[in-house]
Parts: C-alpha cells; structure tokens; sequence
C-alpha cells in the first residue's frame, strides 16, 4: 500500500493525496470524502469558470468526483493526484460546456441576466464575463488553470494532457483571443 | 493597433502578471509608445483575477457527495450494435430465401419432319433444346437519329450565294446556324425536299469542304474543314443519286 507512497517521498516530491488514494483503494470510504472536501472549491471552481453557470458547475463537480470515485484504481501516480483531478474536471466541464452550449443559446437572455441578477450579486468587472463568455470552454479552461488556481505550466500541461510548450502556446493564444475580445466590447 | 514585436508582448504580459512596479515603470521608461498596451493588460489580468472573487462566494457549504448512478453506455451500445447487427443478417438471409431462383424453361423444339432422302446427302445434326431464360436481353433499340429532333423544310434556289443559302435553311428549318470566319461564298444551286438542316449541310459540306456541327441547343456551327479521318458513309452528294435533292 504504501510502496508508491514511499517511492514518491524518495523522489522528493511527496504528494500527501496519494496516502488518502491508497486508504480510499484499501476500503476506506472516509479517506475519499477527504479529498471531496479537500479539492470540492478548487473544482467547482474550474468547472464554474469554464462553464460560466454555478447550477452546471455543481452539477459537474458531482459528476467529476462521480467518475474519480470510480475509476481512482486508473490513476497510475505518475503526476500528482490534484493534477489528476484537475485534468479529469477540465476534461468533463469542457465536455458539458459543449453539450449545453446549444441548450444555452436557447435560453432566453432577460430569463438569465434576472436569474443570476436575483440569485448572485455580481462584484466582479461585467466585462471581464463578458469577455469570458464569448471565449471557448477550452481557452476558459486554461485561463482559469492559470489565473484562478494559479498553476504552474507544468501542471496546467498535466492538466490539459499536452507539453509544457504546447501549454505556454495555447495559453498564450487563450489570453490574446481574450484581449481581443476584452478590447472590442464597447 | 501597432502590432508589436512577440517578445514584448510576452514580456508584458508577464510583468502584468507579475505586477512588480518597478519593472512596470523601467518597462515605460524603455518603451514609451507601449505604456498604454501594458496599462490595459495590467487591467485585463486583474480583472480575470478579480472574477474569482465569484467563485469563491459561490460555494456556501459543501454538498455532501454521494456517488451517482452512471449510465453505462457502453454496454448499452454494443447491445445495441450487435442486435441490430443480427436483424440486418436475418433481413439479408430472408431475402436470399424467399426470393425465387431464376427457373429455366426447356423448350422442345418441334422436331423436324423425317423427309426420307433421296439423296446421299449428310443429315443435319439434332437440334439442341433450346434453353429460355425467365428475362431474355432486351431486344436491341435502334439508335435515334441525332438529327431526327429537326424540323425538316424544303428548299429550292437557284444561283446564290452559300453564305445567303445557309441563312434560308436557318429560316426554313427553324435552327440557327452560325457559320465560322473564313466560310467559301461560292454561289451554288440547292433543290432538297423534306430533309432537315443537319441533311442539307451535310450535303453541301460535301461539295463546298465545310462540316456542320449540332451543338445541341438549337443551333448549328459551320466551320470551313473538313475531317479526313471521318467515317466516309458516302461521299457522292445526295442529289447526285437521291430524290429528295438536286443541287449544287
């Protein structure tokens, strides 16, 4: 049980997750209600930011943790468990985001401006959700990595299943379609 | 907007990133023309950070987590891939066995008479049965007649000149004829009765070396040569041997 464990701590990057990963796959239930805790804000935040809806986020972190709960033996601990999960989360918001966007556009936009104006008290530059929005869920999806979470590249390319280049160029792609878009909205 | 150089850019954003005044100040000093660039993407980084803000109120209490029932695709599909994989075997393997096979119908041939011979001349052979398939080949169509869509006129003149003999077929014959540059202006004598226009002009293209060609939309190109290679049907003109023209 612990052997990957140890093998880790000798590389000298210890992941502590990995300790609840092996109790959860030992029977233990609790370790993995650990994690949701644990990692339940970070992915909601992921899945918020690409999905730009909180019912949808929540939704989706169920499903996240739904599909890690089940297929956890899979991860082979090669990254780190947050970067795991991170990557499973970007995975299924960008996957939802696309299944919903038809579902959004039909929406009518006075139904949802009142929803969210009701429901969440927006502090935040109305431009900048704007700007959002209009991005793709996959660019969202970087910048979130990278300006919420405030991941290394490294682990955003974990996270996104690429190389470290292949992550600073889509980044860098990410943030100039969004400056474009920032600077031609009125 | 100037486009500016992707170093730069990169370096701006990394300073807006960063945020450390001071660079930000040498970086205005260096680059005057670029201050305003890295003054809106100081903004824009701020303002993505700043939306976190949203995410962080958005979660009051954590829901409790309770693993959902996934549908299980997968199986579903391939059940679903097999069963239909089996109806269109037994769909194909229904068609091949209801469908009748073709019956061969032997017909007799009645047999000849036995004439008995006077001569020693050799019998011939017995006749095989002969074998009749249920859907014989098509009995052979005759091909149309290209021409056979033209009207057909008569025309009779005298000593004119080629050039006004083609426009009086074109009148006659209800088609156009367009006739190439460089067309011989002999005068010539036509007497054709009941023959279209592609007819005629392919009489007169005999004696005066021109081919006239259907194009197919109503209307007929002249042009002043003649194919040596063509299929030579007969190369007396018609009125030399037919009724139907005396001319040229």
């Amino acid at each position: 049980m612990v052997s990957a464990v140890i093998d880790k701590a000798r590389q000298g990057s210890f992941d502590e997750d990995l300790v609840l990963v092996e109790r959860f796959l030992s029977g233990d239930a609790r370790a993995f209600e650990e994690l949701y805790s644990k990692y339940y804000e970070k992915v909601f935040a992921i899945a918020r930011g690409v999905l730009m809806d909180a019912d949808e986020a929540s939704d989706a972190v169920q499903e996240v943790f739904t599909l890690v709960y089940r297929h956890l033996a899979r991860f082979d601990k090669r990254s780190r468990f947050s970067t795991w999960l991170f990557r499973v989360a970007v995975n299924r918001s960008i996957q939802e985001a696309r299944r919903n966007r038809y579902r959004s556009r039909t929406v009518a936009l006075t139904e949802a401006a009142g929803k969210v104006a009701a429901e969440e008290p927006d502090t935040t530059d109305p431009k900048v959700q704007a700007t959002l929005t209009k991005l793709s869920p996959a660019d969202r999806a970087l910048l979130v990595l990278f300006y919420w979470e405030e991941l290394s590249l490294q682990d955003i390319a974990d996270s996104i299943g690429c190389g470290v280049n292949a992550a600073k160029t889509r980044l860098y792609r990410a943030r100039e379609r969004f400056r474009t878009i920032y600077e031609a909205n009125p | 907007m100037k486009r500016v150089a992707p170093e730069l850019e990169s370096l701006m954003w990394t300073l807006a990133e960063e945020g450390n005044d001071r660079a930000i100040d040498e970086f205005g000093a260096r680059h005057p023309e670029l201050r305003s660039e890295l003054l809106k993407r100081i903004a824009m980084v701020k303002g993505l950070r700043g939306a976190k803000k949203r995410q962080s109120e958005s979660p009051k209490a954590i829901p409790r987590f309770v693993p959902r029932e996934t549908t299980a695709r997968g199986p579903i599909l391939i059940v679903g891939g097999l069963v239909l994989a089996a109806l269109c075997a037994l769909a194909f393997a229904l068609t091949i066995l209801l469908t009748p096979a073709p019956h061969l119908h032997v017909v007799e041939q009645p047999k000849p008479a036995v004439v008995p011979l006077a001569t020693d001349a050799p019998l011939p052979p017995p006749q095989a049965p002969v074998v009749q398939t249920p859907n014989p080949l098509p009995p052979k169509v005759e091909p149309k007649d290209e021409d056979s869509d033209l009207k057909p006129g008569t025309l009779k003149i005298k000593h004119a000149p080629l050039l006004s003999v083609l426009q009086l077929i074109s009148e006659t014959c209800g088609v156009r004829i367009d006739p190439a540059p460089g067309m011989p202006n002999p005068d010539v004598v036509v007497d054709y009765r009941d023959m279209n226009a592609m007819q005629m002009l392919r009489d007169l293209g005999k004696q005066y070396s021109f081919t006239p060609l259907d194009q197919h939309d109503g209307s007929i190109l002249v042009v002043p040569a003649v194919d040596p290679n063509a299929p030579s049907e007969d190369n007396t003109p018609v009125g030399m041997d037919r009724v139907k023209k005396v001319g040229g």
